[in-house]
């Protein structure tokens, strides 16, 4: 299984020699690795051409229409054994995808440090990947014609882009 | 009378006193305007840091930021407001807070004129810092303007991972 999280791919080192306990700045884990509650929220999915999935889900919870970059954190049992997981419903109209969430709780200090390097380690892994804004609306606009999500679903203000997307793939072609 | 001097009269120095006098007007008008100027700017950096300070921009959110700016951008397009804000945001000094401005200033419908968004592309582009130049490509993305493309195509990008996202830009804004 993965753990799928949103970040700022800019904010974070590329390579494993420099994805040490120095070299990750202060800002990515302030930006990224916000807590609530010592809780820390994850998508999850068991292969990597769920990705693309994920991103939706969490780009059709949002108020503005905005590219995603994503990490996912290969699970290993060992790695957060120390704190407890919490399965708690993902924030997302795209109903499959509620049930695929879960929370890591308690952490502390070195908890958020273990997540900071393993977050580090996967971008040097190439376990990330950054959807660009407008392909993110295309893939909505996929979602609404499919069925899978409803227009009434998003924010307005990304509604009436994806809704000008879908309308403008249905006009007959003159 | 001494030679080589022309009597003045009332008559002929009314016109240079009058110009003197319109011109002093003039100048002290503007230097009142750049001082307001000046004022704004530094008001809404104030705005503008207090609001990211308070809350961290987050893609996909909403942010008090937007608000502040688009208020701000109610002026003039040619007003030198644009330029402190073209200047700011294309400043290596506080990258991550000039990249956070850049980001707020792509999710308004076409601010400013067309010249001054490409101006501001190009400059953020050619800034060393990475997160101005991703923010930047993020911005045209936000405005989806295709008459930026040319500005993106001369980009000669250092970093892989951003090239890529330049390449899908470009993907898109070609469609």
């Amino acid at each position: 299984m993965f753990l799928v999280r949103r970040i700022r791919l800019a904010k974070w080192p590329k390579t494993y020699a420099e994805a040490t306990a120095v070299r990750i700045s202060a800002d990515a884990i302030t930006a990224d690795l916000r807590t609530s509650g010592n809780c820390l929220s994850f998508w999850t999915c068991d292969r990597d051409d769920q990705i693309e999935s994920v991103a939706l889900a969490i780009a059709a919870a949002a108020d503005r229409l905005d590219r995603i970059d994503v990490v996912w954190i290969e699970d290993e049992e060992r790695r957060f054994s120390r704190y407890r997981r919490l399965s708690t419903p993902g924030e997302t109209p795209v109903a499959e995808w509620r049930t695929r969430h879960l929370d890591i709780a308690g952490l502390d200090h070195e908890g958020l440090g273990i997540v900071a390097l393993a977050v580090a380690h996967s971008i040097a892994a190439k376990r990330c990947r950054r959807f660009p804004a407008l392909r993110v609306k295309e893939r909505l606009a996929d979602a609404v014609s499919d069925g899978a999500l409803s227009l009434d679903a998003l924010d307005p203000r990304i509604r009436d882009r994806v809704q000008a997307t879908v309308e403008m793939r249905e006009e007959p072609l003159s | 009378m001494n030679p080589g001097r022309v009597p003045i009269s009332n008559d002929s120095v009314r016109p240079v006193v009058d110009w003197l006098v319109g011109r002093q007007v003039t100048v002290s008008a503007e230097s009142a305007d750049s001082e307001e100027r000046e004022i704004s700017w530094s008001r809404l950096k104030t705005r503008l840091h207090i609001a990211f300070s308070d809350e961290p921009l987050e893609d996909g959110v909403s942010h008090r930021a937007e608000t502040i700016l688009v208020e701000t951008l109610m002026a003039p397009p040619g007003d030198s407001l644009f330029d402190a804000i073209r200047t700011y945001c294309t400043a290596a000094s506080r990258p991550s807070f000039a990249a956070e401005t850049l980001r707020c200033l792509g999710r308004i419908t076409a601010p400013g004129t067309a010249d001054w968004r490409l101006a501001l592309v190009r400059d953020a582009l050619g800034s060393p810092d990475i997160e101005i130049r991703d923010a930047a490509l993020q911005a045209v993305e936000g405005w989806e303007d295709a008459a930026l493309v040319p500005v993106l195509k001369s980009h000669r990008e250092s970093e892989e991972w951003l090239r890529d996202y330049l390449c899908e830009v470009l993907h898109y804004l070609d469609k």
